[in-house]
């Protein structure tokens, strides 16, 4: 009765516990000994880091000799904060928005001031919003025809998307910050979000239900991901609006704690200025990202169209009242959803 | 009368369209959205060292998983089928807990315990430990969602056949390591199997709690089905297709190795 095979089996089994065990409590030790970097960012940069960190290797090989290695997150932005608040040992985080770095900066993981530790308050790329359409679709090239009822709009969900968050502030901006009053400004926003058939999670997601599954009529997302969907071989026309549009601002900063734990805050700084460079601002123009430096910007200024009215997060009192205002538990965009019938 | 028929037949040709539907077509597709541009974009996807650092990571957590939750399957399986005490149903229902539990939930209580302002977080970081975001944390998400598999397989076995063997092997003077070698494994072994292949199977495909704690670090703390998604956001869709592929094959060994074993102990019990 007694078989071989049942025999094998379980001395495989006692062999694979063993070496998983030998394996589980070896493995922390050596993590985090070499000089290595983690950069923490939101769903859609991934392609301009790509070309960017290679750069900064060699570069820092160069004036020191030393090799840095790069782990590397992507997420959006809202999961990528939760995330490093809860132990995600990020070196540089490069959100979407101010509002995620300042969440952990309250964690007490970034000191108060980072906004000025690098060029340009910190930001280290800026983007408008865009609409794409369908080829043969209807056309939407004012924000106002968003709301005639009659479109799928695609946007992802503000709750865990930064681009979302900047999609809101768009949306609300275009009436309220071109003559409208707060109450027209919430029946447009209702309207846009009643049109939403689905709320993806962030901001690439977002362009997959539009682009891959082929839903809605209209795409709302960062310009930046409608020119990446474009070099990616989508024909679908898309439409930057011009009379009016949100400055979309991206932070990139340091995480203190983080990088006095592991001894990389040098190395940390040094990244976080040279995405600031001609070098590293040109790759994220290629990528679609609006640049920050001045002579980049003039290099790519054919690509990017100027825009005549641009607001800023500041023209809404900063982020931390947006917050309390629109995004906090129960604050208008929960509103919102609720009255849509989508919960909150 | 003549319909009665014909019942057998639709009844068949239901169950192979529905199977068409939801699992050849999908798996083709798969397989051919990987292949379609020939083996030179396939091999050029699996060689990239993100892949195979997922592949590794994904086997390196099954190796973990699968033989703990094994002998915890069968420690738990034995006390509940062999045992009645107080509180036998209720240990019966904890062990049910992570099919009703949702993975990504699963994941949240990870977090919860282990995160840096979790319960364990402080005394953690003085350690300078990490779980979460690390191998550890998603290991125990990995053998939260698959622990009532082999307990599950194994509990009704042992229920059917009953004590009656093993006290006739105790009173031939078998110690207790002997009874379960000879006596109790090769009664319950087909329910093992199927528990560890059902294990064996979650453990390398879940997705939803092992994301939450993983930080998905390319290269690093990214399994396979973390790949997958992120290589597919990333229009990647190629290395999405193949990675996909290389877990459908771990996935085809796994049952060629079950119908290996079954094929040989089968005739080991005949003759």
């Amino acid at each position: 009765m007694f078989s071989k095979s049942l025999r094998l089996i379980s001395f495989s089994l006692v062999g694979l516990l063993t070496a998983g065990i030998i394996v589980a409590t070896h493995l922390p030790a050596n993590a985090q000994k070499a000089k290595e970097l983690t950069l923490v960012s939101y769903a859609v940069t991934q392609s301009a880091y790509e070309t960017i960190i290679p750069k900064f290797v060699s570069y820092w090989k160069k004036k020191t000799g030393e090799t840095v290695t790069f782990r590397q997150s992507y997420g959006g932005s809202g999961s990528q904060t939760r995330a490093v608040i809860d132990g995600l040992e990020a070196d540089v985080v490069a959100l979407a928005l101010a509002l995620d770095t300042q969440k952990i900066q309250k964690a007490g993981l970034i000191n108060p001031g980072w906004e000025k530790e690098a060029p340009n308050g910190s930001i280290v790329t800026k983007s408008v919003m865009a609409f794409a359409t369908r080829p043969g679709g209807v056309q939407v090239k004012k924000w106002p025809d968003l709301a005639s009822g009659k479109l799928k709009i695609i946007t992802a969900n503000p709750k865990t998307s930064g681009g979302a968050r900047w999609n809101f502030l768009g949306l609300w901006g275009s009436v309220s910050k071109t003559g409208g009053t707060e109450a027209q400004a919430r029946t447009f926003v209702e309207k846009v979000y009643a049109s939403a058939p689905v709320l993806p999670k962030d901001a690439r997601e977002a362009s997959d239900v539009f682009y891959k599954q082929g839903q809605g009529d209209v795409l709302l997302n960062y310009e930046h991901e409608l020119v990446l969907a474009r070099k990616k071989g989508s024909k679908d026309p898309y439409y930057v609006p011009t009379d009016f549009n949100i400055s979309i601002d991206n932070p990139i900063a340091v995480v203190d704690k983080n990088v006095d734990k592991h001894g990389t805050r040098k190395v940390a700084e040094a990244f976080v200025q040279f995405v600031f460079t001609p070098e590293a601002q040109r790759e994220y123009a290629g990528e679609g990202f609006r640049p920050v430096n001045a002579q980049v910007a003039k290099e790519f200024a054919s690509k990017y169209p100027k825009v005549k009215k641009l607001i800023t997060v500041q023209d809404f009192g900063g982020w931390s009242q947006i917050d309390t205002k629109f995004f906090a538990d129960n604050a208008i965009f929960g509103q919102i959803l609720q009255k849509i019938g989508r919960g909150g | 009368m003549r319909l009665s028929k014909f019942v057998p037949f639709g009844l068949i040709f239901v169950s192979i369209a529905y199977l068409f539907l939801v699992l050849f077509i999908p798996a083709a597709a798969a397989f051919y959205e990987a292949l379609h541009k020939g083996f030179g974009p396939f091999l050029e996807a699996v060689k990239q060292p993100d892949f195979i650092e997922a592949v590794k990571l994904t086997l390196l957590i099954t190796a973990i998983v699968v033989p703990l939750n094994t002998i915890f399957g069968l420690c738990a399986a034995w006390i509940v089928a062999r045992n009645r005490f107080p509180g036998r149903v209720l240990l019966m229902s904890i062990i049910d807990l992570p099919f009703s539990v949702s993975p990504v939930v699963a994941g949240l209580m990870i977090v919860l315990l282990y995160g840096r302002n979790g319960w364990f977080g402080p005394w953690l970081e003085n350690a300078d430990v990490r779980i979460i975001f690390a191998l550890p944390g998603m290991v125990l998400a990995t053998i939260f969602v698959t622990l009532p598999f082999v307990a599950r397989e194994v509990i009704p076995v042992l229920e059917e056949t009953g004590p009656d063997q093993e006290e006739a092997a105790r009173t031939l003077g078998a110690t207790d390591w002997q009874v379960f070698w000879r006596v109790t494994l090769p009664n319950i072994r087909w329910g093992l199997l199927y528990g560890v292949l059902l294990t064996n199977a979650r453990a390398m495909g879940e997705f939803g709690a092992v994301s939450v704690v993983s930080g998905s670090i390319l290269g690093q703390t990214a399994t396979l089905p973390i790949f997958v998604e992120q290589a597919y956001k990333n229009y990647q869709t190629e290395a999405a297709f193949s990675a996909a592929v290389i877990l459908a094959l771990l996935a085809i060994v796994t049952l060629i190795l079950k119908e290996i074993l079954e094929r040989n102990t089968h005739h080991k019990t005949i003759h």
